[in-house]
């Protein structure tokens, strides 16, 4: 066995594309780092600690930054940098994802519709917006990260980084309809654990501001 | 449309995302469906509680300033390196520049003097691997048959009339690896197939495809059953044998992360 590399020295060789350093930082700076506080949110939703959360931001950016010779200029650089993060985060925690959690959903979010709907409820006085418009934040989070992986990336993706469905599917590498369906039950789950939440905790449409404070989900032993 | 099917469209409906067929079907659903209905209705309040809600958490300073700092050496590295050496002689008092000089000079002489007296060592497969890599993810080796589709480039090599064996390609998709094409290369009458795999912030991988068996592996070689790993110089290399040919994928990624990678591929 011989491999030679007479031929590839000696055949056509393009010249390869010179991008300065400083040109190449001006670039980062004017089409990434915009999107800063979108990734760092995104970070904060998908790991579960704090200093998970900035390793990974910091690696996406770095790993960004070492390729964005990949980036195509005119496409959503939000979209593309959240790919990086996605597969960053895929690579450090696989045992993040999980199997399908249908049967948790089914239980939780059918449960929730089916007692509302038998109430009269349904359409109308949903306690799960009310909630959501007064938790601080370490109480969004911890609902949050109490969603399956699987759905939590869906709904971060879509309803906090305002990406599209297909921008949503190529970060993912997923089929669209995937997408529509994870929503979904990303959506009706969370909904039906805020709302579960919320009448644990008497809240009242009524109650237009929150003097008490609220433990997180997690502390009350809440489980979605 | 059953309620099944409408409840995995829900969130699409309420953002308007149906195309003009499925939003057809929803209208008739729910015209028949009071759960369905009232159900879209809740998630339509819901949607907009989570669109009013300010969700954006700004990047703290201490996380933003250590990003800086990570980003800033990398900058200044792709500055040309006499750049960067003459603006630090520049700012360098006479002496330390002399005893720079001295330095450099003496390392440049205990470095080439015993090169002249001895042969370059023959390059082994793990070396020449690194050099494809180089030469193809640098663009200075482009690739010749453009395509993401693996059955596509394998079709291109078989039929190209210029391999002396049937080659496969594999479909790295399901890890996250888009194919970029692939090159047959003569080397020393062997013709050799070579294929180009990016993934997105990924290290990309490539591919070599040989006739034969693996020569000797370098030392510190891992792995049995014809499937054998060797890790050196930040790279990681996975030697193949195959009945009629060897293949060697190398990329710049970690071991564990590159063997999960290839693990994902079907049939590996």
């Amino acid at each position: 066995m011989e491999l030679c590399f007479s031929e590839v020295y000696g055949t056509d060789l393009p010249m390869a594309v010179q991008d300065t350093g400083v040109q190449k930082q001006a670039l980062f700076a004017q089409w990434a780092l915009p999107h800063k506080d979108y990734l760092y949110t995104a970070c904060l939703y998908l790991a579960r600690q704090r200093d998970e959360a900035e390793d990974l931001f910091q690696e996406t950016y770095l790993r960004a930054f070492r390729f964005f010779h990949q980036f195509t200029p005119g496409t959503n650089c939000r979209a593309w940098l959240l790919t990086i993060m996605h597969n960053a985060f895929k690579n450090r925690y696989p045992h993040y994802q999980r199997a399908s959690h249908t049967i948790e959903f089914d239980n939780a979010a059918h449960e929730y519709e089916r007692k509302r709907l038998a109430d009269g409820e349904a359409g109308r006085d949903d306690p799960a917006e009310l909630l959501l418009s007064q938790m601080v934040e370490s109480e969004v989070a911890d609902a949050l990260h109490a969603l399956p992986e699987e759905y939590r990336s869906t709904l971060l993706l879509v309803d906090i980084e305002e990406l599209t469905y297909e921008e949503a599917a190529g970060v993912l590498g997923c089929p669209i309809g995937t997408v529509r369906s994870r929503l979904s039950r990303a959506r009706r789950l969370l909904r039906a654990a805020l709302a579960t939440y919320a009448r644990e905790h008497g809240y009242s449409r009524e109650e237009k501001s929150r003097n008490e404070q609220v433990a997180p989900l997690h502390k009350t032993g809440t489980k979605l | 449309m059953t309620c099944d099917i409408y409840q995995d469209l829900v969130a699409a409906h309420v953002d308007d995302a149906l195309t003009a067929v499925e939003a057809a079907e929803v209208r008739a659903h729910l015209h028949a469906c009071e759960r369905c209905r009232r159900l879209f209705e809740d998630e339509t309040r819901f949607r907009a509680a989570l669109a009013a809600r300010r969700f954006i958490v700004p990047v703290p300073a201490d996380v933003e300033r250590r990003l800086c700092g990570a980003l800033h050496p990398e900058g200044e590295a792709a500055r040309p390196f006499w750049l960067r050496l003459s603006a630090w002689l520049g700012a360098t008092p006479l002496f330390p520049r002399l005893a720079f000089g001295l330095a450099v000079t003496g390392i440049l002489i205990v470095m080439l003097l015993p090169r002249a007296f001895r042969s370059a060592p023959a390059p082994n497969l793990f070396t020449q691997a690194v050099h494809y890599y180089q030469t193809v993810t640098e663009g200075a080796l482009p690739v010749e048959y453009v395509t993401e589709d693996p059955q596509g480039l394998q079709a291109s090599f078989n039929t190209s009339g210029r391999l002396d064996f049937m080659t496969q390609v594999t479909d790295l998709r399901p890890a996250g690896y888009r194919l970029r094409g692939g090159k047959v290369v003569m080397g020393a009458g062997h013709p050799l197939a070579v294929s180009l795999y990016e993934g997105e912030g990924e290290e990309p991988i490539v591919c070599l495809r040989q006739r034969g068996t693996l020569p000797p592996l370098p030392q510190g070689t891992e792995g049995e059953n014809d499937h054998y790993w060797y890790t050196s110089d930040g790279y990681t290399t996975m030697f193949t044998q195959f009945p009629d040919y060897f293949c060697v994928m190398i990329s710049r990624q970690p071991k564990e992360i590159f063997l999960q990678h290839l693990a994902l591929a079907p049939g590996s």
